[in-house]
């Protein structure tokens, strides 16, 4: 019983206590230090117009810690890089311009480069981006396998594929792939050929049943209708019987595929009150009360599901945060399904998960139909862009797309967000093009007022959302969220524009989107759509 | 004035008489408690956002597992009933009464009316450490997460927050100022919450709020499984503390001089505290007021603080009032869930207010 | 040791000539610090030693060392023979029992439950109380007289109740050994009597042990046996009361502004000081009203002729700045006339305490200085006649 005191123990914890803690902080800063040798890596360019790209995977070498890519154009047209102040010739010999750049894997690093595409050399501003997940070593003929890649690749129409900023190769995709087998023997006949989407794929086995797998390792089994279940599956493949019916709706940004396949009659729940539903039919239903609320997705009432017989969920991946939810669900009989959609990178890609829905419903021609209309809409505001690229002969016009939250904050999108590519392939050039690490899965960035400020009254075109903040009705509206709006060059041109529609909710129409996007950057097009008949966006007057 | 200190007085059995008179007191609000519990249990059994008949609830509850006997709607309500409504009422029985009884311990070791399950600083702990959990082992989504991850992360937290107590108090004589060490820990762990929730996405951001808010949903048998045993052997490890708390209601002095072993018993007081509470907030979250309002309760009615009484009832008392409150939660605005930790406040919280007030206005303790 | 009733108790105690309590070079502090050192106590059963010394001087801490209640810095305490740092909880707590200063809170709960709760030692694992610890609660209630509060809620009791029930309990854990830490204090003067006699019952009767503080001296006169005294991180006197009892003692001890009468163990505030310009005549405890009256007056006053023995005699020589005696059992005799009338002469207020039937042939002279007086106060500018209640002052 001393009555000593001990303060030096006390501190002791208290220092191990403050360590341990900001260990943990720093547990997702820790940089991996890497060994000498040649590594491939994804990467991507965004800026400029669009429509130039590089090669990914990127080859990088090592040495001494120091890390130099290899990086090759989509076109010979350019003749230098800066970076940084320093600048890089193109590489001699190479059939496509081709520089080798000092890089760091964990910023993006923005640069110039000339080009001499157009009738005079252009200086044009890019960002690069490597995708530090995907880092991989290669082996030394990986290279040469690199360098001949390059050769053969055509130059014409780049495929859909290489045009994915941020997107994954194919063997970082493969290894988020459980196989595509079912534990009983039976050989896949067939899959579905995809475009853009990547973190699904369906396999069709016998007798129609098929096998949905996502880039979390699940695999969800569709059972046809009437058909039994087969024996000797592997414990992890969930079991989602056809016709689908009574389907909790929890992931808000899917709702938009079901709608457009008009397979509202297939949902039963849904994670939102009447109200909150941006999607017209799902109100709609609601409404009339075909489609009753289901509760929250982190609180669901499960009494109310099991007794109206719900055999699957769909969620998204705000669930991998209240797992409890999930096991409960699995432990009621309810197959849960999380959708991934978000996680595709480009926007096209999030828009074809209409077709893996469209195969759970049946209705793998619609969603076809669907899909190649939204293809269509895409390509149309391509062209159109490109045209008007090369008519006036302008770098894009540079878009402001941000809205300002109660506190007076700007709040912006990162500029891998799915709406900045948008933007991009509209032919426009999202201006915040250096926001936010794309490893975060943040996908607004609240932005300080000055750096907001500086980098905004720039911009050509100015989108406003506010279908979080509420309804404007004209630029008075706007200024009075912040008089300093007055002095942005969009505002004083009258290029404001606006969107009341819930984007998040939209993930089926981005190829409409893209369409209208191009409208407001590029002008009206070949069919003289006006800026009047837009379905997401109107003018600010 | 010379006493006769030989013989017994007069009325030698009148206090024997008073001790008779409490224990018949216990042994009735006793059975009328464990009345209100089969009340409440048949209420949360009957009650919920499926309407079932008596006939189909009875007959559900014969079959613990599936059977192929049973009618397509009796075999609805008998899933909804085993797998939903008895594992969250077990489950509310079981964290209620570790609750109450929590918070009682508390208010005897710092003599404060006022203290509760978390004076301590634990859920701030445990928030703290599920802050961590989301933000970023989650947020790298290289993690899959299970609920028991959650559940060790709250726990981890609490305990770290007990640890961190029971250090200070072995260099502390007076145990008040544990509470303001409770107090500033709290604190501590908060500002460095929000410091994480920085670094949060909105997903992160929502769900531990979510969790914050404290629910009893989504309890499962699994849960039951884990835990039934850390709950009922510190319930019956506290009752082995009846006769030093009785003497400690006299102050630390008084009960150092009957030969109490003060540094085990705080130590003793603190682990089964925390050891409790932290059970508590790793299932269901942060809950409040229960652990306040419930001890003020049960010694009114048992009239008594004598700890050998007031801890079975507040057990009980904490499995009933929390019943109460989540039947109210789960069925008032069915389908809407409101949240617990807001019923049990709008009752406990009044409680508590009475019953300071009753001590005020008599200048001292009420009968 | 398990006393059902005293009886045994005190069977055990007679003719046992070993020191129920006993402390060598013990020294007594808080944290490491010590405030009182080297202190030596011998205690018999049956005998009470008090504690007195100034506030601050270690006494409360001296009293908790020996109850357990804090370390012993250095030295060694034995209990009934035993070192008390080697006994047992429940062992020592049946040998020792102790009311301390504390004032504790309870919450619902009733005199009786408080004193049950000095039982503590000896009831079951769960705290139920057996017939023979009733038997102990109630002799407890009887003999503080509480037996009407046993059903009355603790903290609804004045302060006065409080500390007997808290006494109560102290009695009844049926210890060999008292330690009482102030005990009288916010007891009246009838209840203080009432505890001491307890006390010096309880010690003859039991043999209890008994070792107290006190603040009042009169009352430690009364009751003790032996006296500690600390003062200045010492022990300044350990010894029988009665030889320590003495005023120059008490006076240093206490740094006292005023005196001490040993005699009554009684307090005086000291002479207001200054010249003297009132004499007042007394004698037969006449005078002690007027000398009180005067110095709450702030006058200093002279008075005389008084014999040794008389009662104004004890209380003057404490409060007046002059005092004139006589011999005992002498008549007045010329010089202490004399050393009357010059003070007299000084003076320039005349109180006259004594009444026509209190002169004789023992005071006859003060009659002539009383007529002296009178006669000088026909001029009032050389001295004046004031009634004895100091009305016309």
């Amino acid at each position: 019983m001393s009555q000593k005191l001990k303060p030096n123990r006390a501190i002791a914890l208290l220092l191990t206590l403050t360590l341990t803690l900001s260990f943990l902080f720093t547990l997702p800063l820790l940089a991996e230090s890497l060994a000498d040798g040649p590594y491939l890596v994804a990467g991507a360019i965004t800026g400029g117009s669009g429509r130039a790209s590089i090669e990914s995977p990127v080859q990088l070498s090592v040495q001494n810690g120091q890390i130099t890519a290899r990086l090759v154009w989509s076109s010979s047209n350019y003749t230098w890089m800066e970076i940084a102040g320093k600048r890089y010739e193109a590489l001699p010999g190479e059939e496509f311009s081709t520089f080798e750049v000092p890089v760091s894997l964990d910023q993006d690093l923005p640069f110039k480069a000339e080009t001499v595409a157009m009738s005079k050399p252009h200086v044009v501003d890019y960002t690069l981006h490597l995708e530090a997940d995907t880092l991989e070593k290669a082996s030394p003929d990986a290279q040469e396998q690199g360098t001949s890649r390059s050769g053969s690749s055509g130059k014409q129409a780049a495929s859909p594929k290489d045009r994915e900023d941020g997107g994954l190769t194919e063997e970082a995709l493969d290894k988020l792939y459980a196989p595509a087998s079912l534990g009983n023997g039976w050989k896949a006949e067939g899959k579905l050929d995809l475009t853009y989407a990547q973190h699904f794929r369906v396999d069709y086995f016998q007798e129609g049943y098929a096998l949905i797998r996502t880039t979390d390792g699940s695999r969800y089994l569709l059972i046809p209708q009437g058909k039994p279940i087969p024996d000797k599956l592997d414990e992890d493949v969930q079991l989602i019987p056809l016709p689908l019916q009574q389907v909790y709706m929890a992931a808000t940004g899917s709702m938009g595929y079901f709608a457009a396949l008009e397979a509202m009659d297939s949902l039963g729940y849904s994670s939102l009150q009447a109200q909150d539903w941006f999607v017209d039919p799902a109100r709609q239903a609601m409404e009339e009360g075909s489609l009753a609320y289901g509760g929250k997705y982190s609180e669901p009432n499960y009494e109310l599901l099991l007794a109206g017989g719900c055999k699957l969920t769909i969620e998204s991946l705000m669930i991998s945060h209240a797992p409890e939810v999930k096991e409960k669900l699995e432990d009621l009989a309810i197959t849960v399904f999380v959708d991934l959609s978000s996680q595709e990178a480009h926007p096209l890609a999030r828009t074809e998960w209409i077709r893996c829905y469209g195969t759970m419903l049946g209705k793998d021609q619609e969603a076809q139909a669907f899909m190649d209309q939204q293809i269509k809409l895409t390509q149309q505001a391509e062209a159109q862009a490109a045209k008007a690229l090369a008519d006036r002969g302008q770098e894009a016009k540079t878009v402001a797309f941000f809205y300002i939250n109660s506190k007076g904050n700007a709040v912006t999108r990162k500029s891998s967000d799915y709406l900045a590519k948008m933007i991009e392939l509209a032919g426009g050039h999202y201006i915040f093009d250096n926001l936010g690490k794309s490893s975060q899965s943040m996908s607004s960035v609240n932005m300080e007022m000055e750096k907001f400020y500086a980098t905004a009254r720039d911009a050509d075109i100015i989108i406003y959302n506010s279908a979080i903040t509420g309804e404007l009705q004209n630029i008075d509206d706007l200024l009075a969220l912040n008089p300093l709006l007055a002095e942005f060059k969009a505002v004083q041109h009258g290029e404001v524009w606006c969107t009341d529609r819930n984007l998040y909710q939209s993930a089926s129409q981005h190829g409409q989107i893209i369409r209208e996007l191009s409208i407001i950057i590029c002008g009206p097009d070949a069919n003289n759509s006006t800026d009047g008949d837009l379905d997401y966006f109107f003018k600010l007057k | 004035m010379q006493k006769n200190l030989g013989a017994p007085a007069e009325a030698f059995v009148s206090v024997a008489k008073m001790d008779r008179h409490g224990r018949k007191r216990f042994f009735l609000v006793l059975a009328l408690l464990i009345l209100a519990l089969h009340v409440l249990i048949y209420l949360n059994i009957s009650l919920g956002s499926v309407a079932a008949s008596r006939q189909e609830i009875s007959e559900a509850l014969r079959y613990p597992q599936p059977s192929s006997e049973l009618s397509p709607e009796v075999t609805m309500m008998r899933d909804i009933l085993w797998k939903i409504r008895l594992p969250r009422l077990v489950g509310v029985l079981l964290l209620g009464g570790a609750l109450a009884l929590s918070g009682f311990l508390m208010q005897t070791f710092f003599h404060n009316p006022l203290a509760g399950p978390y004076i301590l600083g634990i859920s701030s702990g445990a928030k703290l450490f599920v802050a961590l959990l989301l933000v970023f082992l989650l947020s790298q989504q290289k993690l899959r997460l299970s609920s028991f991850g959650m559940i060790l992360a709250a726990f981890a937290g609490s305990m770290m927050c007990m640890g961190f107590i029971l250090l200070v108090s072995r260099h502390v004589d007076n145990a008040s100022i544990l509470v303001v060490a409770g107090v500033m820990l709290g604190y501590i762990c908060s500002a460095i919450t929000e410091i994480v929730i920085t670094f949060a996405d909105d997903a992160s951001l929502v769900n531990l709020h979510n969790w914050s808010r404290g629910s009893f949903s989504g309890i499962s048998w699994d849960h039951i499984r884990v835990m039934v045993w850390p709950i009922l052997i510190c319930t019956i490890g506290v009752f082995f503390l009846a006769k030093p708390l009785a003497a400690y209601r006299l102050g630390e002095g008084y009960a150092r001089s009957v030969g109490v072993n003060l540094r085990l018993l705080r130590l003793a007081l603190v682990l089964f505290s925390s050891f409790l509470s932290a059970c508590v907030t790793a299932f269901a979250g942060p809950i409040s007021f229960v652990g306040i309002a419930v001890p003020h309760l049960v010694k009114a009615s048992l009239q008594s603080s004598r700890p050998l009484y007031v801890m079975p009832v507040c057990f009980l008392g904490g499995s009933i009032f929390c019943l109460a409150c989540d039947l109210i939660a789960r069925t008032a605005f069915s389908p809407l869930e409101l949240s617990v930790g807001a019923v049990t406040a709008i009752f406990g919280a009044p409680i508590v207010i009475y019953v300071l007030l009753k001590r005020g206005k008599n200048g001292s303790e009420v009968r | 040791m398990n006393p059902a009733n005293f009886d045994q108790a005190a069977k055990s105690n007679t003719g046992n000539q070993d020191y129920l309590l006993q402390a060598q070079k013990l020294s007594v502090g808080y944290k490491g610090v010590p405030l009182v050192e080297d202190i030596q106590i011998h205690l018999k059963a049956g005998h009470i030693l008090t504690l007195i010394g100034p506030n601050g001087a270690g006494k409360s801490t001296l009293l908790k060392t020996l109850s357990r209640q804090l370390q012993s810095l250095s030295g060694c305490i034995t209990l009934a023979g035993q070192d008390i740092a080697q006994m047992g909880a429940k062992a020592f707590a049946q040998t020792l029992s102790v009311l301390l200063t504390d004032r504790p809170r309870t919450e619902r709960m009733t005199n009786a439950e408080l004193v049950a709760s000095g039982r503590h030692p000896y009831t079951s694992s769960l705290g139920n109380l057996g017939p023979e610890d009733y038997l102990a609660v109630e002799e407890s209630l009887n003999l503080l007289n509480i037996q009407d509060l046993a059903k009355k809620d603790f903290m609804q009791g004045s302060d006065g109740q409080k500390q007997r029930v808290l006494f109560a309990r102290t009695l009844c854990q049926g210890a060999r050994v008292l330690i009482l830490d102030e005990p009288t204090s916010f007891l009246d003067i009838r209840y203080k009597l009432d505890l001491l006699t307890i006390l010096r019952q309880l010690a003859r009767e039991k043999g209890l042990a008994i070792v107290m503080s006190l603040h009042e001296l009169d009352l430690a006169q009364k009751v003790s046996d032996d006296l500690l005294c600390i003062k200045d991180g010492h022990i300044k006197a350990y010894g029988p009361a009665d030889q320590l009892f003495q005023n120059s003692f008490i006076q240093e001890l206490y740094d006292l502004p005023g005196s001490f009468n040993p005699h009554f163990a009684n307090l005086e505030m000291p002479p207001t000081p200054g010249p003297c310009k009132v004499f007042v005549l007394a004698g037969k405890g006449r005078g002690i009203p007027v000398y009180r009256r005067l110095q709450q007056h702030g006058l200093a006053f002279a008075t005389g002729v008084l014999h040794e023995n008389d009662l104004d005699a004890e209380l003057a020589r404490q409060i007046a700045s002059q005092l004139i005696t006589e011999k005992a059992f002498y008549p007045i005799s010329d010089a202490s006339f004399h050393q009357a009338l010059a003070a007299l002469d000084q003076a320039e207020i005349f109180i006259n305490a004594l009444e026509e039937d209190d002169f004789g042939p023992g005071n006859a002279r003060n009659r002539d200085l009383r007529d002296l007086a009178l006669k000088h106060c026909q001029n009032p500018r050389s001295l004046r006649q004031v009634s004895p209640d100091l009305s016309d002052l």
